[in-house]
């Protein structure tokens, strides 16, 4: 056993043990880490958040005469309208170019590789088991969705089927957000037990 | 004795799950650690690249993912440094270049040169669109790095101008944007070869992924890391918490089981509402 002499260690191995306090009840440790972890996390997103306006933006415009970025800083400046009512609708017009680009951006991007690349990839030839799960799963689950027919009798077999494959999926996910909780759970107790108390098996 | 243990107090779940979680890790077991196919074939895949060639980490996560990814994201970096790959270094949530450096300093790349075998470059603010512009043109949109340093003519970056002069790109995702908005921007349009680093959670959202050969490798939570590590045959924090992660993962179908049987009981007791589930 050897106690670590890191005081970042010591920080952040109390704030875990605080955090993890609340499991037995709600306690003062427990509310003074969750707002300093709030209030850190904000104060480093507005110092990050300052540092690209000066470098992507006052910098080049001051210092090369990209002037041009002037429209995209008042267009930021124009989200503030917001906290003054009479003149609050202005902050739609940058709210509006952020939607317009972003949706742009994003649909432009996603028939490639969320629809067309996706239905590619069930073109395969159902000569293994896995193959044969893949496509008639694809298949069950999209007639699931298919609300033209009613889903009874013959014509309720294939979406019951992908009833399955969707419950199949959903365990999936519990037995994933499982071992994810778990991780990060043995994560912080890598911390406490090995780099603060020093009591790790190798 | 039922009674008693549907009154049983939530807080005794959780000291056997915290008992199972840190007695293997105080006493480790030495389970054996299965390699999956997703991580194989990234590990196949950086292992084939020649010296010097560039690879773009992104470390697109919270402290809170990151507790989860930090041993996988270790082990990939300490495979890029062992084959001597350059490591180009960024991220897309405020805080992943922060983690990046902590990653950077547990990693074989300490002992390398800053600025010629790698960097981090920092963050870009917007999400999704930052990263279409980023992969326009990397250095135009990082002037400085991440320690306030210009990165104009940094040996590093010699010959890399967007995301198509790079070999591989890599996201240490936890969220949003992650490993879609990687593949919608970069990885389909410009035919990068992707991979990722991924939280447990998003797994099943993520196969498809793979299976359309969309990512080529993929190093899923502490599994994947002890697998990782297993293949560059560094034995690490992801191996060392495999025994806690099977244990703990026995404790809680224990009590999986556990409440289906007292749920269902309680069902067939006569006048008993209880029990959850269908009634």
């Amino acid at each position: 056993m050897k106690i670590s002499t890191s005081v970042g260690v010591w920080i952040a191995s109390l704030a875990t043990l605080a955090i993890m306090s609340f499991v037995y009840k709600d306690n003062p440790f427990y509310r003074l880490v969750e707002n300093l972890y709030v209030g850190v996390s904000a104060g480093h997103a507005i110092a990050l958040g300052w540092g690209n306006i000066r470098d992507l933006g006052y910098t080049p415009m001051v210092k090369k005469g990209q002037w041009s970025l002037l429209i995209p800083i008042a267009l930021g400046i124009l989200l503030y309208t917001r906290y003054y009512k009479p003149v609050a609708w202005v902050s739609r017009i940058p709210i509006a170019f952020m939607m317009g680009i972003g949706t742009g951006l994003a649909i432009s991007g996603t028939v490639g590789s969320q629809i067309v690349n996706q239905v590619k990839a069930n073109f395969i030839a159902l000569n293994t088991f896995s193959n044969f799960v893949i496509v008639l799963g694809t298949f069950g689950v999209l007639s699931y969705f298919f609300f033209l027919l009613e889903h009874k009798g013959p014509v309720g077999v294939v979406p019951r089927f992908g009833r399955y494959v969707m419950m199949v999926a959903f365990g999936a996910a519990f037995g994933s957000t499982v071992m994810g909780r778990m991780s990060l759970f043995i994560g912080r107790l890598q911390v406490i037990l090995g780099d603060w108390l020093g009591v790790l098996g190798r | 004795m039922l009674q008693k243990l549907e009154k049983m107090d939530r807080r005794i779940i959780y000291l056997v799950v915290f008992l199972s979680l840190a007695i293997p890790l105080i006493w480790p077991i030495g389970l054996p650690i299965s390699v999956g196919p997703e991580t194989a074939s990234l590990y196949k895949f950086i292992d084939s690249l020649p010296a010097r060639t560039p690879v773009v980490i992104s470390f697109d996560t919270s402290p809170g993912g990151y507790g989860e990814l930090s041993s996988g994201a270790i082990a990939l970096l300490n495979h890029l440094a062992k084959k001597d790959l350059r490591c180009i270094g960024m991220g897309f949530f405020d805080t992943g270049p922060s983690l990046m450096q902590s990653a950077l300093a547990n990693s074989l790349y300490k002992g390398k040169t800053y600025g010629t075998d790698y960097v981090n470059l920092g963050y870009v603010s917007g999400g999704e669109n930052a990263i279409s512009a980023v992969a326009k043109d990397i250095i135009a949109k990082f002037p400085k790095d991440f320690t306030g340093k210009s990165t104009s003519g940094i040996p590093v970056m010699q010959g890399i101008t967007t995301m198509k002069d790079v070999s591989l790109i890599v996201t240490v995702s936890s969220g949003t944007p992650g490993v879609a908005e990687w593949i919608r921007q970069v990885g389909d349009p410009m035919k990068v070869p992707m991979a990722t680093v991924l939280v447990a959670v998003n797994i099943p959202n993520m196969t498809p992924y793979l299976n359309a050969k969309q990512l080529y490798g993929m190093i899923p939570s502490m599994k994947g890391a002890a697998g990782y590590e297993a293949l560059i045959g560094m034995k690490a924090l992801g191996t060392s918490g495999m025994d806690a992660q099977s244990i703990s993962h026995l404790a809680i179908l224990f009590f999986v089981i556990l409440g289906n049987v007292i749920s269902y009981a309680s069902r067939n007791k006569p006048g008993s509402a209880k029990g959850g589930g269908r009634q």
